[in-house]
């Protein structure tokens, strides 16, 4: 049995948040026994809450349907690596019509392809509206060599760039390549991405009320964005297609019967078979969850889980997701912890705080749209700046993270601004409550009740802080501080004072903003 | 990230860069001292204030429908190559001919800048064509041939982006040419931990040096620690200092700490100097690029108060990757361009600085010439423009290509130019006006020598007098 800090450690990890509760579970189950558990909740879905709401006229946004589900949902494990997926997979709310909950129905086909194969996350990625707007593969027409007219080239090149295979060919555990005179091999050039952009025409708005049969509807088919994209074939591209690692598809000419959508297909699956997908998204998802710089053995064990899950399955997500969390490096800080680690994303420092405290409205609903959040954090579920995230997963902070060659993404978003505005965030939320009605009956508020009951002894609290917010990594240097603290308070100050207080110092604190 | 503890007092006798311990700082007032005593390329500390203001058209700004070429056999071949994206000639906006440029050509702008038209015709702007990221001189002989050398993922916004912002297009790196810029101007500056480099746009390459951070701060200034300053909780201070002042062998945490230690104290400093500043009275539009510009030139009214002689300023206007909708999408953000980018300038009035604050357009490349049925895709040269700083304005600086059909000598396929200028040339003459001398600049600009011959006596593009 795990003890509590190990379970505490893993959830940190496995979770968007864990209360006592949750640890005690993890503790019981074990770890990979928990995994097992939580293969098996159903999804929780929450785009059909959104829709129900605004069809009905009232305001309602996409994010108060996620804050319920983080906060009242049993799906922790799919609903971290939903997010996590958001990061790889990115489409933004800024740059898309506003389309909330078709916005949370492709967070809810994350989730629901979540502990399936990879190639149908890539598949649905590919098909979906929301994606065909964002990166202007929907309505991409062949070339018109008449109207010089060629097809666009944005998708075929972040499919390839951002979402699969990355620039440089890698061996497995994620080194790269290189070729006899030691230079790093590209993965594929602009001939390339011409090709696979021919792939990626006469897609447009699916629907009901979308015929591929009647030529218009390609571009008169009204926008609808929550359904996959359908394919209209005299828009697509017919000929022979050179694809990578020297595939090709053949011209419809030569292959009748064949539809523009084997062409996507047979690209999809040149895709999901180059060996560089293990690795790099391996390595992505080892960055969301655990560390920012993995050891070439780690990225190559969940690389090697990609490629079989044991069963000889390729894509396997449940096999790739616990190669991750029950990583030797990931379950134990490892001996040298100088390197080792991340710093938490600051909209999930957030959100770790409302689950880990259970915030709730004293009207029960859940109306936090999280305006605030970009310019407080520069950070905010589905709405990146750009199909680059957030952060990029090879940002080096200058200073003395650079000189240590160590990547730290989530640096890139803490600027001297973000670094006090959002703890600002997190003690508001702390000392009062939160949300779009933070005075009224729908504000959100944290549960100190667990705190509030050892909150005369301040090592027992101090504890209790030290398991919920940092998985008992508080030094004993910052414990020494805690406790100066706590009896410097002034006279007189509440149960409530002490623990508010309490709360926002750990929360500030490095060993609960990084995870070694 | 560094000298933020000896910044108390800072605003009396804190000239003095040379104090110890403070890394790069030191290193550079070093190297200034041994330049001067060299009589060669350190900037004068006599001289006044200088800012360069980089505003950032993020997804790559479709340039060659921002100035369009109208002498007739010039706009049939633009109007050939981009089909469906070609502008309605008699809506540009023509440009007053420029003394130099060749006579027989002619240029108009987007219809939906007519303020910079109006800069432009008043000698305080001017365009850099086709200018782009390059290894070295580039034909298209040598591309097909592939003997020539290329930037690392050319036509990918990643690479292009952080090459347009380090100019060093041969490899991958997170420096940026503003950032060693300012390890060799940043001692002209008081020494109060707050960076030369100052951004509206959060953290960014072009500002980033091997160990400093650009000041990253909100159109409102800088925001303070809640409860960092109430007197009825004193110990809540003291707990932040020790908890973040503490040393921690993990490298993460310590950068965790140290930045937010540096924040919160900077803060304090900044928005002080801020709110005692002059307050800019010129309006900006509402938008965020209006904002963020406003913040620049409030954030310029406040530079004795915060005893800066150098700075840069970097504004990121994001959404410029125009696959989808160009002409609509590129028409709206244009005109905020022309609206905000006026209002600076009549800022910079109210100041008096609009001889010694040099604003300029950047973005990932050009884009394709022909149509994907909807906008276009990555290309590669594109153009952009510059205001201010006493240049010799009204000008078009670089080559304007005067073929722009399709399979032109330049087009390496659908439209995508190979640059006739470096980005190098371009911002060599930025950084000699900023005022990094001729000595430094191949510490700034380390590919320099492939473009321009810094001993000779011609300046890179002449827009400097």
């Amino acid at each position: 049995m795990p003890t509590k800090q190990t379970a505490a450690r893993f959830l940190m990890q496995a979770t968007l948040g864990a209360g006592s509760g949750d640890i005690e579970r993890a503790c019981s189950a074990g770890l990979e026994g928990w995994i097992e558990e939580q293969f098996q909740v159903a999804p929780s879905v929450t785009h059909e809450e959104v829709h129900r709401h605004r069809a009905a006229g009232e305001h309602y946004e996409m994010h108060h349907a996620w804050w319920r589900q983080v906060l009242t949902a049993d799906d922790l494990l799919r609903q971290r690596i939903a997010v996590a997926l958001t990061e790889v997979f990115v489409v933004s709310e800024m740059s898309i019509e506003f389309v909330p909950w078709e916005m949370m129905k492709y967070y809810d086909d994350l989730g629901r392809l979540a502990f399936g194969n990879w190639r149908d996350i890539l598949r649905m990625v590919s098909l979906s509206p929301l994606t065909g707007y964002y990166l202007s593969h929907l309505r991409n027409r062949k070339a018109d060599p008449a109207l010089q007219r060629y097809p666009d080239e944005n998708y075929a090149r972040e499919i390839m760039q951002l979402f699969s295979i990355g620039l440089w060919e890698l061996e497995q555990d994620g080194t790269r390549r290189r070729d006899a005179e030691g230079r790093e091999i590209p993965t594929y050039g602009n001939a390339d991405v011409m090709n696979f952009a021919r792939v990626f025409t006469g897609l447009a708005y699916g629907g009901p009320l979308a015929d591929t049969s009647r030529p218009a509807d390609f571009m008169d088919a009204p926008a609808d964005f929550g359904n996959p994209m359908k394919l209209w074939e005299e828009e697509h591209d017919r000929d022979a297609k050179r694809l990578l690692r020297g595939f090709r598809t053949p011209s419809f000419a030569d292959a009748p019967g064949r539809r523009g959508i084997d062409d996507i297909e047979d690209a999809l699956d040149n895709l999901f078979y180059h060996p560089n997908v293990g690795p790099f998204f391996g390595r992505l998802l080892i960055q969301r969850l655990v560390t920012s710089n993995p050891s070439a053995g780690f990225v190559g064990r969940v690389a090697a889980a990609f490629e079989n899950n044991g069963r000889a399955v390729r894509g396997d997500m449940k096999a790739v997701i616990k190669a991750v969390l029950l990583d030797e490096e990931a379950v134990n800080p490892p001996a040298d912890r100088s390197r080792s680690g991340r710093l938490h994303e600051p909209y999930l420092r957030y959100v770790r705080l409302a689950r880990t405290f259970n915030a709730r409205s004293a009207d029960g609903s859940f109306r936090v749209s999280d305006h605030d959040t970009l310019e407080s954090m520069n950070q905010i579920l589905l709405n990146a700046p750009s199909v680059f995230n957030f952060f990029l997963p090879d940002y080096r902070p200058p200073g003395a993270l650079a000189e240590a060659g160590l990547c730290a993404p989530e640096f890139q978003i803490m600027t001297s601004s973000t670094a006090v505005t959002s703890l600002n965030h997190y003690a508001r939320m702390v000392s009062g409550g939160f949300g779009d009605d933070p005075a009224g009956p729908g504000a959100m508020r944290l549960d100190f009740s667990e705190e509030l009951a050892v909150a005369g002894d301040p090592d027992a609290l101090i504890g209790l802080l030290d398991l919920k917010l940092a998985c008992g990594a508080l030094g004993e240097e910052t414990r020494a501080v805690l406790r100066a603290a706590y009896a410097e308070m002034p006279e007189g100050s509440t149960a409530e004072d002490r623990v508010r207080a309490m709360v926002q110092l750990v929360a500030i604190s490095p060993d609960c903003a990084v995870m070694e | 990230m560094s000298n933020i503890d000896k910044m108390e007092g800072a605003g009396n006798a804190g000239e003095q860069a040379n104090c110890e311990g403070v890394g790069s700082t030191t290193v550079n007032s070093l190297l200034l001292n041994l330049a001067v005593a060299g009589g060669a390329s350190a900037p004068s500390p006599g001289r006044g204030y200088k800012a360069l203001v980089c505003l950032f058209l993020d997804g790559g700004n479709d340039s060659f429908n921002m100035l369009v070429p109208t002498e007739p056999g010039e706009f049939a071949r633009y109007r050939a190559a981009r089909g469906d994206l070609a502008l309605p000639r008699e809506g540009l906006l023509g440009l007053r001919g420029a003394a130099g440029a060749d006579a027989a050509r002619s240029f108009g702008l987007h219809p939906s800048l007519p303020r910079v038209r109006d800069l432009h015709d008043q000698g305080r702007l001017s365009f850099v064509c086709n200018v782009g990221t390059l290894v070295e001189p580039t034909d298209l002989a040598g591309l097909n041939g592939a003997r020539a050398r290329l930037p690392l993922g050319l036509y990918s916004h990643a690479d292009q982006v952080m090459h347009w912002q380090t100019s060093i297009p041969d490899s991958r790196a997170s420096v940026g040419w503003a950032g060693r810029a300012a390890e060799i101007l940043q001692s002209m500056n008081r020494d109060n931990g707050i960076s030369m480099n100052v951004s509206l746009s959060g953290t960014n390459v072009f500002q980033s040096g091997r160990s400093l951070v650009p000041y990253s701060i909100t159109p409102d200034g800088a925001a303070l620690l809640d409860g960092y300053s109430d007197p009825a909780r004193p110990f809540f201070a003291k707990a932040v200092d020790s908890l973040l002042g503490q040393r921690y062998p993990n490298v993460l945490k310590q950068a965790y700490a140290g930045l937010t230690r540096d924040s919160i104290k900077s803060a304090g400093y900044f928005l002080d100097a801020w709110r005692r500043a002059p307050r800019v009275a010129t309006a900006f539009p509402g938008t965020r690029l209006g904002k963020s510009l406003r913040g620049v030139a409030q954030g310029i009214a406040a530079r004795d108060n915060l005893g800066a002689r150098r700075q840069t300023y970097f504004v990121k206007a994001p959404g410029w990757d125009h696959h989808d909708e160009v002409l609509a999408s590129q028409a709206a953000m244009l005109a905020d361009v022309d609206a905000s980018v006026a209002a600076f300038w009549t800022a910079m009035g109210e100041l008096g600085l609009q001889d010694d604050v040099l604003l300029f357009t950047a973005s990932d490349f050009g884009r394709t010439l022909s149509s994907n049925g909807k906008g276009s895709d990555h290309g590669w040269g594109g153009n952009q423009f510059i205001l201010g700083g006493a240049h010799r304005g009204g000008r078009l600086y670089g080559s304007y290509p005067d073929d722009l059909s399709l399979g032109n000598g330049l087009d390496t396929g659908r439209g995508r130019l190979i640059p006739t200028l470096s980005v190098d040339a371009f911002f060599c003459e930025l950084a000699l006006w900023l005022g990094v001398g001729k000595g430094d600049i191949p510490a700034v600009l380390p590919n320099i020598g492939r473009f321009h011959d810094l001993n000779g006596a011609a300046a890179p593009l002449g827009f400097l007098n």
